[in-house]
């Protein structure tokens, strides 16, 4: 950071001004800014796999991820979205994990003013923290509602697939305490690794594949109508009720 | 056969961007009106517009003075804004937006220099010391009006009018971009978006000025200058039927050939918030006032013309709120719409847009009080008289 502040002084002391306009000053940095601070390189590109047939919508994945990320109340990094299927004669009941998509084409990190979410090399989408300014244009661009602005840090906060542990080699929270086995994580440059073998073998799906984010977080037994933004009745809360209801515990 | 579908776990995602973004887009988009409105009279040359070039000039540079503070005002971590700077991207809009809202209020400052100087001169040659020296300074050192003074004067002018024109487009054209290019938004992802905010920021721009020449220019004799307001009159009917154009383009492709997606957004504004969209912002300010505008026995009426232009300023406010709201209470994944009401005080609360406003209202006294800008020389004789009285009542005193 420093670096860059003593390049900006000088930028301005050169007297090039802010006349100069922002063609002249872009360029320069883009070849400095791809991801300063990341230790990650190309051979490992990870994934997650969700099979929606073991998943039986325990929360404990979300109660995980917020205990090993303090996560703010109120707040989500993983949330099993739960859903009633009325089908007239029949009804069953539907869940879906979501957490970042860690896509391959992440429309947060284009409209981030700051670079400060970066995808790292091994494809892992993150936000660093002491960079991000919170404006919260990648919560806006997110298709997947992912992301928020951490009322603690006041920067974007998500899913990073738990960096921490997968560069010491464990898996994230959520994977680690997934009742049914749900959640499978691995590295998808591995070919034998257990979630390529999954690819392989099963027909999978992504969450909004029309959006062309070529998402890294795949499905098996997706539904169609709860690919997209689900077409039904909302929950029975407001926002507005769901904070009080946090201010008093 | 689709299912029924009820949602019983999800997280809910608010209203991220707070209502100091709408007042934002709001302030930029008169800002490249009058700009626009003075480059009339300084590039074009059209001396119609001359009595209220200067007064457009102020209003462009004093709303963008006030416009960035909103963004500040909504960022997580507003003590790094400056990082802005040095922190930059090509694909984000936001840091494109870092750059032009820096220089393009430069640039109005530079051609006010040369706008106001003869005014400047002027005053110099009436005052006399602190303010005299203050006087000449500003008029760039010469307290003396010549035809070479004011021909060089016009040519700057004109040339950083010229150049002002595409950052003006630019500073309120990439607000547009900022919201066209989140495809996760169907309400805001339309190549329409710049070009929509465009015309509709002529439509406030241009009934903003109005009112303000309705409410501070006179003519020589002291009277309201009807035939000019009459003009912008015109011109402000004219640009509300390009905006209704455009709405009606981009209003019906989403309607009748949109993918899956834009059907929520047909059912968020044209069903549930028919009467905000419809009614509202598309009938009572615009169509109706377009039509008080076009008609001249309408137009004459003076009060409803009056009355017509601040609800079209209204108006415009009501389609960014629309827009920025609007757009993020239809939700990316869960089910049905949320609701928005922004708090009274506090963080992202009214009185923040109140305090906005309150900022521009007390720097444009402060810059309408300063700098000479009215275009007849009636303020001055004035002053004369004021001045020459107050030296009689002292002569008369001793």
């Amino acid at each position: 950071m420093n670096s860059d502040r003593r390049e900006f002084l000088k930028f301005i002391v050169g007297g090039a001004a802010v006349a100069a306009s922002a063609a002249a000053v872009i360029p320069k940095q883009e070849a400095t800014a791809a991801a300063p601070n990341d230790p990650s390189d190309s051979t490992h590109r990870w994934g997650m796999l969700i099979d929606l047939r073991k998943c039986i919508g325990c929360q404990a994945c979300s109660v995980a991820c917020s205990m090993e990320n303090d996560v703010p109340l109120g707040y989500h990094r993983t949330i099993v979205s739960t859903y009633e299927l009325d089908f007239g004669d029949t009804a069953r009941r539907a869940t879906l994990p979501r957490l970042c998509n860690h896509c391959e084409n992440p429309p947060c990190v284009e409209v981030c003013p700051t670079q400060a979410t970066y995808k790292r090399h091994d494809g892992i989408v993150v936000v660093d923290n002491e960079v991000c300014i919170g404006c919260g244009y990648c919560v806006q661009a997110c298709p997947y509602d992912a992301r928020f602005i951490n009322p603690e840090t006041h920067t974007a906060d998500k899913c990073n697939f738990c960096v921490h542990r997968t560069e010491a080699g464990l898996l994230p929270a959520c994977v680690e305490t997934c009742v049914g086995g749900a959640r499978i994580f691995g590295d998808l440059n591995d070919p034998n690794s257990e979630i390529s073998r999954l690819l392989r073998e099963h027909s999978t799906q992504v969450l909004k594949p029309e959006m062309g984010t070529d998402p890294r977080v795949f499905y098996i037994g997706l539904s169609e109508y709860l690919q997209a933004k689900v077409n039904g009745e909302p929950v029975p809360w407001t926002e507005e009720e769901l904070q009080k209801e946090l201010a008093q515990l | 056969m689709n299912p029924h579908i009820i949602e019983i776990i999800n997280a809910i995602h608010g209203i991220d961007w707070s209502l100091v973004i709408p007042q934002y887009f709001f302030f930029t988009g008169i800002s490249a009106a009058a700009f626009l409105i003075s480059a009339l009279t300084y590039v074009f040359g059209d001396e119609n517009y001359r009595p209220i070039a200067k007064l457009s000039l102020i209003v462009a540079f004093t709303v963008l003075v006030a416009a960035p503070l909103n963004l500040i005002a909504d960022l997580g971590q507003q003590g790094r804004f400056y990082s802005l700077f040095y922190h930059t991207h090509a694909t984000s809009p936001m840091s494109w937006g870092s750059f032009l809202l820096t220089t393009y209020p430069l640039l109005i400052l530079l051609e006010g220099i040369f706008a106001f100087r003869a005014g400047f001169a002027r005053k110099a040659q009436k005052a006399s010391g602190g303010m005299k020296k203050l006087y000449t300074w500003l008029a760039l050192g010469n307290d003396q009006v010549t035809a070479q003074t004011e021909k060089r004067d016009h040519k700057w002018s004109y040339l950083l009018g010229a150049i002002g024109i595409p950052f003006a487009i630019a500073v309120h054209g990439y607000t547009g971009y900022i919201l066209g290019v989140v495809r996760a938004r169907p309400l805001w992802h339309t190549p329409l978006m710049p070009i929509t905010f465009l015309v509709s920021a002529m439509v406030s721009g241009i009934a903003f000025m109005l009112i303000l020449t309705w409410l501070m220019v006179r003519d020589d004799q002291g009277r309201i200058p009807w035939k000019l307001i009459d003009r912008l009159a015109v011109l402000l009917g004219w640009t509300i039927l390009t905006d209704l154009t455009i709405r009606l383009f981009w209003y019906s492709i989403g309607f009748f050939y949109s993918y899956g997606s834009y059907q929520d957004v047909i059912q968020f504004m044209f069903v549930d918030h028919f009467v905000d969209t419809v009614i509202v912002e598309m009938l009572i300010a615009l169509v109706i006032p377009a039509i008080v505008m076009l008609i001249p026995a309408l137009r004459r009426i003076r009060p409803l013309l009056i009355l017509s232009a601040l609800v079209t300023v209204a108006g415009v406010w009501l389609f960014r709120w629309n827009t920025v709201i609007g757009g993020q209470e239809i939700p990316k994944t869960g089910a049905g719409f949320y609701h928005y009401s922004p708090p009274l005080w506090g963080s992202k609360g009214v009185m923040e847009v109140v305090a906005n406003w309150a900022f521009w209202i007390f720097l444009f006294i402060l810059f309408t009080w300063f700098l000479p800008w009215r275009s007849n020389d009636e303020m001055e004789i004035e002053t004369d008289v004021t001045e020459q009285s107050a030296i009689l009542a002292e002569g008369g005193a001793q």
